[in-house]
């Protein structure tokens, strides 16, 4: 079974996807911002890390980028319902620094589960 | 004539001399005759009155005084008489010297010569002649100068007075003598002058018994020369006094006179101004000297056209000098075939003009740069001056068109020309008029603007006397005013939208989030419930009301561009082509749709944000429609680049036949929530959303609509640049 980690501080959210995603077939750990993240995916293992952009403490741009630093072969989907801020882009810069995946919140719970199995496949 | 003219004799003396000419023969009265004669010639011809055109009536003259002092002379010399036995004779020889001395008397009135005799004591005896002047100092006429003399007569002392001292040593000595000038006073203190020659006379013993001579009246003579002494004196004194430099050629063009102001002006040539030198050799000490500039290396040439302008005397000129100075040439041919010439020196002159010449050049150029011309019109001429600038900003000719109200006025814009026209006239009656600001159009067509002020000067008496205006072209500031002005509001606009956007960024954040657990996990329900659920419907209503939520998210960041957009190389073609198939089935039956689809470059841009806006805005010219019949046309060009190739730009549009926007809405239609749409009909976010999104490429939209006829909204997107878009990408793209 697949282990997906899945960071995103707003608790409804990250719930919803882990519910999404269990149904689905996968295993799900979660974590509320970017260093709880860190620190389960050292833990934990996992094989897809989905991450949102915009958190407190540590926000999802940096996370991604500590991930890789890591571990480079990572596979990363960055979830953003946030848009743009001034010039930058965030999920143009998640794709940028190496995300393998992106998605605009809110979505059709089918949406996710076919990112994230597409996102398996690619390795 | 006859009454000047007397014989003076005394009584006694006349009967002596009677007496003795009958005593002599006719050998010795024919020889006295020729003696006499002779004298009277000779004292004619020494007198300075008898010219050749007298002549002849000399000699006539002469013969008849012989005759008469024959007569006298005889009568003198023959004391004893003659025989009786010749008395006829004498008698026809007396006759025939009456009739000689009336012919003398004649003569002798006619000469208006005098003729004298004095005695040995060089007294008076006999004076004949003009006697118009014989009179004293008193008055007292002619008896008076008998048994006087000469120096008595002239109230001059021969012991004291040189002149007289010589001429009594001259009769003293029985010299003859010549033109002795002499005065005599005359009443009221004028004199009376005379000229005097005189012979003695000796009797046939060789015995000195006085003088025979003539005298002439040389009152006019003295007196014209006087008059041409004080003329000549008077000219050169005025010739002198004149401060310009005054000369004169004589008709052989040779220096006559000139004053010391002339000698001044040419100090390089003075040496050779000595009188009897030619004006040409004048010149050529000059040139010798490098007198004159314009000379220099075609001295010849410069000779010959300067004496050109003298022989011809066709005009003034002006000439410039070695030390600088300027002299004014004025040259007049006088009377006589010489040359009169005055030298002005016109150095002073000059500099003013020069002066004068560089303050306007200063001012044209301070206007050209100012870009302010001026008019000045004379109320009392009624002249009207414009400047050059003026003529300039109002693109007109000086040559091609008169300064005046007609003019001007022709040129204001027809919208401006009212208010223009009726400040103007007021000015022109003499009234203050405001500043004013308009606009012209030159012959060219070129709208220009202007701004003018005039002010009025008056006379002492209160009248009006000059209006200067000024006129500045600020078609340059205008146009930039007007270009801030534009900014300004595009500034507020997109502060506008930049607040919205932020608003909008921060609330869309929250509001997906909150959207996922309700969108996703009301489809997860809906999948878990049978069929049969009675919940199915209420949760497939909450998905659906949730999508509304997340689409009107996604609208409002996209007009706030806060929009992700997900650009690559596209072809605008083929996605306007796909956005109206899928549009064509949604359109009412009523409305056709037109494509005029070119080929165009590519462009570097978000497909689907694109479509969107096609969308957007074929679906308002549909509800622009409405119920009626129209037509949408959707037309896609390209625009070539200004600069080159690489600037080209794509040119979208939409138009349609529907009722088209009012003048008051049209400038709004891209604001978010504005719509004329009916509540429910519309969120009002269509066109702004395709603002946001046209201007998320660089591009930019706008409207034009004729309310009732339709309206036509354009969008202008960059071509895609192959080099710079390869950077590009980094920056705007996913």
């Amino acid at each position: 079974m697949k282990k997906v980690l899945i960071i995103d501080d707003n608790d409804a959210v990250r719930s919803t996807m882990a519910r999404i995603l269990d149904l689905a077939g996968y295993a799900t750990v979660t974590a509320r911002d970017g260093n709880e993240g860190l620190a389960r995916m050292r833990s934990e293992q996992p094989d897809l890390i989905i991450t949102d952009i915009i958190m407190p403490e540590k926000e999802g741009i940096e996370t991604i980028r500590l991930i890789l630093a890591e571990r480079p072969d990572a596979k990363i989907m960055a979830v953003s319902g946030g848009g743009r801020h001034g010039t930058m882009d965030f999920l143009s810069a998640a794709r940028k620094l190496g995300a393998t995946e992106v998605l605009h919140k809110p979505f059709e719970p089918d949406d996710l589960v076919d990112r994230v199995a597409r996102c398996l496949k690619a390795a | 004539m006859s009454r000047y003219l007397h014989e003076e004799r005394e009584p006694g003396q006349r009967r002596r001399r009677r007496g003795r000419v009958l005593g002599r023969g006719a050998a010795v009265i024919a020889a006295i005759i020729l003696t006499a004669a002779a004298n009277i010639l000779w004292l004619l011809r020494e007198s300075a009155i008898l010219d050749s055109a007298t002549g002849a009536a000399a000699v006539i003259a002469a013969l008849g005084l012989a005759g008469w002092l024959f007569f006298r002379k005889s009568a003198a010399d023959d004391a004893a008489g003659l025989a009786q036995h010749r008395a006829e004779q004498e008698a026809e020889t007396r006759r025939d010297l009456q009739q000689s001395e009336a012919r003398f008397r004649d003569i002798a009135d006619v000469a208006a010569e005098l003729i004298w005799e004095m005695d040995a004591q060089h007294r008076f005896t006999s004076v004949v002649g003009d006697l118009r002047n014989i009179v004293d100092k008193n008055g007292t006429p002619i008896p008076a100068t008998l048994g006087k003399t000469r120096w008595e007569l002239a109230g001059a002392d021969p012991e004291t007075d040189p002149l007289w001292r010589r001429h009594k040593a001259d009769l003293d000595a029985h010299r003859p003598f010549r033109r002795f000038r002499y005065r005599r006073p005359a009443p009221n203190g004028t004199y009376f002058y005379f000229s005097v020659s005189g012979k003695p006379v000796f009797d046939a013993e060789g015995r000195f018994v006085g003088y025979r001579g003539t005298a002439s009246h040389e009152n006019e003579i003295v007196e014209a020369q006087a008059r041409a002494e004080r003329a000549e004196a008077l000219l050169r004194d005025a010739v002198a006094s004149v401060s310009e430099g005054f000369v004169i050629y004589d008709e052989e063009d040779r220096l006559f006179l000139c004053n010391e102001a002339y000698l001044r002006l040419y100090p390089e040539s003075v040496t050779a101004m000595v009188p009897g030198t030619r004006f040409e050799d004048i010149l050529r000490a000059g040139l010798g000297a490098a007198q004159y500039p314009a000379a220099k290396g075609r001295e010849a040439e410069w000779l010959a056209e300067r004496m050109r302008r003298h022989r011809e005397l066709s005009e003034e000129h002006e000439q410039l000098l070695s030390d600088g100075r300027w002299v004014l040439v004025s040259e007049r041919r006088m009377a006589n075939g010489g040359t009169a010439g005055l030298r002005i020196d016109i150095t002073a002159l000059k500099d003013v003009q020069a002066s004068l010449r560089e303050s306007q050049a200063q001012l044209n150029e301070a206007q050209r740069v100012s870009n302010t011309g001026s008019s000045v019109r004379d109320f009392q001429t009624g002249k009207i001056v414009w400047s050059d600038q003026l003529y300039r900003i109002f693109g007109l000719s000086r040559q091609g068109s008169a300064p005046d109200f007609q003019t001007f006025i022709s040129l204001v814009h027809p919208e401006d020309r009212e208010r223009v026209g009726s400040t103007v006239k007021a000015a022109l009656a003499g009234k203050d008029s405001p500043s004013l600001q308009y606009r012209i159009i030159r012959p060219d067509g070129a709208i220009r603007w202007v701004y003018r002020e005039a002010k009025l000067s008056y006379a002492a008496d209160g009248q009006p006397l000059l209006l200067t205006s000024t006129y500045k072209d600020i078609t340059e500031q205008q146009i930039a005013k007007q270009r801030q002005a534009e900014l300004e509001s595009q500034l507020r606009h997109s502060q506008r939208l930049e607040a919205l956007g932020t608003l909008a960024g921060g609330i869309a954040h929250d509001l997906n989030n909150t959207l996922v657990p309700i969108l996703a996990l009301s489809t997860l329900a809906l999948r878990l419930l049978p069929a049969d659920s009675p919940v199915r419907d209420d949760l497939a209503i909450i998905i659906t009301a949730s999508e509304r939520a997340r689409d009107l998210v996604r609208q409002i960041l996209a007009f706030s561009r806060k929009q992700e957009l997900d650009k690559q190389q596209i072809d605008l073609r083929a996605v306007t082509r796909e956005a109206l198939s899928m549009l064509r089935a949604g359109l009412p039956t009523t409305v056709r749709l037109v494509e005029h689809l070119a080929d165009v470059p590519p462009i570097f841009g978000d497909a689907g944000q694109l479509q969107q806006v096609i969308v957007n805005l074929v679906t308002n010219a549909a509800h622009a429609i409405g119920d009626r019949t129209g037509t949408i046309t959707v037309t896609l060009a390209a625009i070539a680049g200004a600069a080159d190739a690489a600037d080209a730009k794509l040119c979208l549009s939409v138009a349609d036949t529907g009722c088209g926007i009012d003048a008051q809405h049209v400038d709004r239609v891209f604001e978010p929530f504005f719509t004329t749409k009916p509540v429910n009909e519309g969120t009002g976010l269509g066109l702004a959303v395709a603002h946001g999104i046209v201007a998320g490429h660089d591009g930019s939209i706008g409207v034009r609509s004729e309310p009732g006829k339709g309206a036509e909204f354009t969008i202008v997107l960059p071509a895609m640049r192959r080099m710079k878009d390869a950077a590009g990408c980094d920056r705007t793209a996913a």
